[in-house]
């Protein structure tokens, strides 16, 4: 029988963290403002994959070709298209769906470990097209275009504060229509898939096309996490969609917690804390991600998250 | 137009080569996947620290034909090393995790790299300078002593997995693992070898490409992405698939790179990969 939390204290912890977050932007120096939106946005793509690599097994090495999508289409949208706040948001959302169609058209045909090479090698591709196309998306150098003072809505316009409670709200909603999704019909179908795919086959149910639409719907999350990545830093380049942050994503889910609502944005959140403490030592930080990474998988397979909740349920 | 089929004969010859290389880089692959279901990320890293070695000991000992025997002794020593300090316990455990386990190996077998060898990409002699005219075009020999060398590996894999006793025990573990087990064949050996000799045959396209390419720490990532593609082109664990992969995805780029540039070769692969998973999603050698 699980345990589960008194549902005061739930509530109390809830209303901490949204206080917290909510009057953020008044109590940190702004440091530490950019570094919370980082997390929520990088949280948000973590959970993005955490859709159909936590409840699908579905380990794609390919979302940050999908979240870079994102970025470049809402950069497009603004640069070439003049495009405002919400131009920009619904082009980046429906191109990251887009290529996420695109990638996971050819990668659901193979499973396992052939999936991942070649949800891998798309990334790698469209990281080339981002370097290569020069004429297009600036290469190397990436694109840049100022988000000051773009309107979100009437009198409202794009500045370091409206931005923060933009990415704020549109990452809790995220959350919560995720998780939504996650409890629907649908995701239950989706854990049944992960569990056993023979059967569900045998059911009746279609399960390429399953996993081909979870696929397009946490692209479309991603994108979101791309276009506010853009929104952030007023600039996208090919690292956005290249492979060391498709890692970094895989990794963030793992060390959270796969296939828990808060694994992804728990881990996110603890690694780039870790990283930030110890690139401030050394610029090696990468050997000590993958050490931990080493350690992550041999001693704690199951993430923080499912770590605590297993030993907070056998109590 | 003259000019265009010279161009396209040797090109063909540099993807006969290129190929040959990458054929010992996605055998070592496919190998290690299909005795021990495990998918080597490091594996691009093994070229790499081939490629290292050999820089090093040069500045010592000047001789490459000792390099590529030393090298790869070398690097399959800490191929079997790392198996068994680092990879064992995830052995056995879900992909990903073992996936993961490796990626972190490479990632840190790269920064340390970086942090004793520097950044500066480093560029090594070839041992022949010999250029051969081939239809007016001159062509450095060098590269036949690639192409021969590769073969002269692969073919020695091909002998030591068919006739020798080892052979026989890893194909009967890439089989049936418990079977194996079960008539006595000791999984750890086999393990071991398996892994010393993908990570061996790696390091030994990483000395024979050195010259070539100059040497630098991320050398092994674009190379490892070209041997996924060659996996699963190839089918997933089958030697044979791989090896004619490997020809096919080397004729690609080198003969692709004279229409389009360089870097969008590699997204031509990428194409070839699509339409193999559109026609047959088992690999080039299987039936639907």
């Amino acid at each position: 029988m699980k345990k589960r939390l008194p549902i005061l204290v739930k509530v109390l912890i809830a209303s901490a963290l949204v206080s917290f977050f909510l009057f953020a932007p008044k109590l940190l120096s702004t440091f530490y403002v950019y570094f919370l939106m980082e997390i929520m946005i990088w949280g948000l793509l973590a959970m993005s994959l955490n859709l159909i690599l936590g409840y699908l097994n579905l380990v794609s090495f390919g979302h940050a070709a999908i979240f870079g999508s994102g970025a470049y289409a809402a950069a497009f949208t603004m640069t070439l298209l003049g495009g405002g706040f919400w131009q920009a948001l619904g082009v980046g959302i429906v191109a990251a769906a887009l290529v996420a169609w695109l990638i996971g058209f050819f990668s659901t045909r193979v499973g396992g470990i052939a999936y991942i090479m070649v949800t891998l090698i798309f990334c790698f591709s469209v990281f080339l097209l981002a370097m290569s196309a020069t004429e297009i998306t600036g290469g190397e150098n990436g694109i840049y275009s100022s988000v000051k003072g773009l309107e979100v809505i009437r009198g409202l316009s794009l500045d370091r504060k409206p931005l923060y409670y933009v990415v704020f709200i549109l990452t809790a909603l995220s959350f919560f229509l995720l998780r939504r999704i996650v409890n629907s019909p649908f995701g239950r179908v989706l854990i049944a898939i992960r569990e056993n795919e023979e059967r569900v086959r045998f059911m009746g149910y279609r399960v390429k096309n399953f996993k081909l639409f979870a696929s397009i719907l946490s692209g479309a999350f991603a994108g979101l996490a791309g276009v506010l990545y853009f929104f952030m830093n007023s600039f996208v380049s090919p690292e956005a969609v290249g492979l060391p942050l498709s890692t970094e994503v895989v990794v963030w889910c793992l060390v959270g917690g796969t296939g828990t609502m808060l694994g992804p944005i728990v881990g996110t959140a603890l690694m780039l804390v870790i990283i930030q403490i110890i690139s401030t030592y050394t610029k090696f930080y990468l050997l000590f991600v993958g050490i931990i990474l080493v350690l992550v998988v041999a001693f704690m397979p199951e993430g923080v998250v499912g770590f605590m909740k297993n030993k907070f349920s056998k109590e | 137009m003259e000019q265009l089929w010279t161009q396209l004969a040797l090109q063909s010859i540099n993807g006969f080569v290129l190929g040959m290389n990458l054929a010992l880089i996605a055998s070592g692959l496919a190998l290690i996947f299909g005795v021990m279901d495990v998918v080597n990320f490091a594996h691009g890293e093994f070229y790499m620290l081939g490629a290292y070695l050999t820089w090093l000991i040069m500045q010592f000992i000047p001789s490459f034909a000792l390099n590529l025997v030393v090298a790869p002794i070398i690097v399959s020593a800490l191929g079997i090393v790392i198996l068994y300090a680092l990879l064992k316990s995830v052995l056995g455990k879900k992909a990903i995790y073992t996936l993961l386990a490796t990626y972190g190996i490479g990632m840190a077998l790269r920064e340390l790299v970086l942090i004793f060898f520097g950044g500066t990409s480093k560029s090594i002699q070839p041992p022949i300078e010999t250029k051969i005219t081939i239809l007016t075009m001159e062509y450095s020999l060098y590269r036949f002593f690639i192409l021969i060398c590769s073969l002269l590996v692969i073919v020695g894999l091909w002998l030591f997995l068919k006739k020798s006793k080892y052979g026989l025990w890893i194909r009967a573990t890439a089989q049936d693992h418990e079977m194996a087990a079960a008539i006595g064949i000791s999984r750890p050996l086999i393990y071991a070898i398996v892994f010393g000799v993908g990570s061996g045959m790696a390091s030994i396209a990483g000395i024979l490409m050195a010259p070539l390419t100059t040497v630098y720490h991320t050398m092994g990532i674009d190379i490892l992405l070209l041997a996924f593609i060659i996996v699963v082109v190839g089918g997933m664990g089958s030697l044979k698939g791989a090896l004619i992969a490997s020809l096919l995805i080397g004729e690609v780029q080198a003969v692709g790179s004279i229409f389009i540039k360089p870097t969008y070769a590699f997204i031509l692969c990428q194409i070839l990969l699509m339409v193999i998973l559109l026609v047959r999603p088992q690999g080039i050698l299987e039936k639907r």
